[in-house]
């Protein structure tokens, strides 16, 4: 007896279409525009010298880029679950697995966004130094970006970034439950970390030892699965709107 | 045919009932007034009818179907009150365009010249709007969505007496152009007793009355004389409401099912009737002590 039908996956399409145009990209182009600023100087660095030849290297990356990037991409994530970016949804057409999934489409796509400047910030930093620098032997004239190389790193990077947020969407939702999450989880990590055992490295390596880039994303894209599995679960049963 | 049925629905908070035992019966194309004193649990009804929150027991259906977290449902009904979010940075007309995506019925145009009447512009953000404004807005939405189901809970707060007026004109003439379900909770029902045609009271979580608004005016009558004149008169009626203003003088309010004999006799023993006003008659019947606060000054 419904006057008006609808679909699971046309809600959550126009859900996504809203939240990707509320989603604030300009917060994530001025922290790497302010890491690349200020790191120019490069990671680490050291030198040698005796009385003839002074040496010194310095590390360029795009690493803390790509480090700045997930942190704001965890903070992104557990923000999605709070009470104000919920009832955004349920001001409007929704239920709990579209709210969800329309959140997962949104941290896959800042994944992938965020995995794409980072990684190209690299290249951005090699251009500023040709620059900056009066030996421009950085880019020579046969210098040809790595592009296939850079696609992989882009992959790669992107599916960390997702690991992260999906992680991060649990985390949220587990606050949402209990306000003792909040200092039970990192406890738990930290405890791990610091212990005696091997666990934490254990399972940090499970993924960054991963040589194969098709059962890394398999690896990653099942642990996210889990992950936001777990979050629609919680979240199926909570009350909204309180 | 009933659009939403509650049956012996309770909600408990952690330890404060809000609903108790409430049960009731909400037809198709009527507007619906919810009206009850504060912390009656109105929201609380109106939240569960729209799948927001779970009943601790008892159960509801909406078009037929368990609410909560029910996607159909969701499609079929708009939730107003103030605390709806959209993203900040969003202009007004950009709400309106995201809530066409949502609603089928969204008539933007009709939400623009609402919005140009009450002087909102288009170009503000829904953070900039005052309180007010905010309501005002939000009714609008409420209207334009055409949504089957139209639930409005406190929409008049903040609002000033001259644009409430014209929110329930402009509720009323869509209404009648475009039958929905309305459900509007409100404590001021003066306001809303001319576009309501039902009333639905509650008091302490439980259902006190589900009345067409043509009986509930005919629903109490107001008696005023000598009180052992009235005591005669009052064997078996239901009283809602005493007052003894003046020595040996009292008004009382009771249920009106006096015959049209009995009415005589209370002429011929000096004691004028009155009808009472359905506000009053909803706080008399809504009140926690028959005295009202007079009681609570009178202390001998």
């Amino acid at each position: 007896m419904f006057l008006t039908e609808t679909n699971v996956l046309a809600v959550t399409c126009k859900q996504y279409l809203v939240k990707l145009k509320a989603v604030s990209f300009s917060g994530l182009v001025i922290l790497q525009a302010v890491i690349l600023v200020f790191w120019t100087g490069g990671m680490g660095m050291y030198g040698a010298s005796n009385v003839l030849i002074s040496l010194s290297v310095r590390n360029y990356s795009s690493d803390i880029v790509i480090i700045a990037t997930m942190i704001w991409a965890l903070a992104l994530a557990i923000m999605q679950t709070k009470k104000q970016a919920k009832n955004m949804d349920f001001t409007l057409v929704s239920n709990r697995l579209t709210s969800c999934l329309s959140d997962i489409g949104i941290l896959a796509t800042i994944s992938f966004l965020g995995a794409l400047t980072s990684v190209f910030s690299g290249m951005l930093q090699r251009l500023l130094m040709y620059f900056a620098l009066e030996h421009s032997t950085i880019i020579n004239s046969s210098f040809k970006p790595p592009l296939a190389e850079l696609a992989l790193d882009v992959v790669a990077v992107a599916l960390y970034i997702f690991l992260i947020a999906a992680g991060g969407y649990l985390f949220g939702m587990l606050l949402e439950i209990s306000r003792l999450f909040a200092f039970l989880i990192p406890a738990l990590i930290l405890g791990l970390a610091r212990g005696q055992n091997n666990y934490f490295t254990d399972f940090l390596g499970f993924y960054i030892t991963e040589t194969s880039l098709l059962l890394f994303a398999g690896k990653v894209l099942l642990t996210s699965a889990l992950c936001f599995a777990l979050s629609i679960l919680i979240y199926n049963r909570m009350e909204v709107r309180r | 045919m009933a659009i939403i049925e509650c049956v012996n629905i309770g909600k408990i908070f952690q330890r404060n009932q809000a609903l108790n035992n409430f049960s009731a019966f909400i037809e198709e194309n009527k507007i619906t007034g919810l009206i009850g004193r504060n912390g009656a649990g109105k929201t609380t009804l109106l939240k569960i009818i729209a799948g927001y929150l779970k009943p601790t027991s008892g159960e509801v259906k909406v078009f037929g179907h368990n609410p909560f977290n029910n996607l159909q449902v969701s499609a079929n009904l708009i939730f107003i009150d103030e605390h709806m979010t959209f993203p900040e940075s969003w202009h007004l007309e950009e709400i309106f365009d995201s809530i066409g995506l949502f609603y089928p019925n969204w008539n933007k145009e009709l939400a623009l010249r609402l919005l140009a009447y009450f002087s909102i512009s288009p170009k503000q953000t829904h953070n900039s709007l005052s309180k007010g404004m905010r309501s005002t807005f939000h009714a609008i939405i409420g209207l334009a969505a055409r949504s089957p189901l139209t639930i409005f809970d406190e929409p008049t707060t903040g609002m000033d007496a001259a644009v409430r007026k014209d929110f329930y004109r402009a509720l009323l003439k869509d209404y009648v152009e475009h039958p929905r379900t309305i459900l509007l909770s409100s404590h001021l029902l003066n306001e809303i007793e001319n576009i309501l045609e039902d009333i639905l009271l509650i008091k302490n979580g439980t259902k006190c009355l589900h009345l067409p608004v043509t009986e509930l005016k005919n629903y109490a009558l107001g008696l005023r004389g000598k009180a052992d004149a009235l005591n005669q008169f009052l064997n078996g009626k239901e009283e809602f409401y005493r007052e003894n203003f003046a020595p040996e003088q009292s008004f009382v309010v009771v249920k009106n099912d006096f015959s049209e004999a009995e009415l005589r006799e209370l002429k011929k023993a000096g004691i004028s009737t009155a009808a009472v006003p359905t506000e009053d008659v909803c706080v008399y019947l809504t009140a926690q002590s028959k005295g009202g606060i007079s009681d609570v000054f009178n202390r001998d």
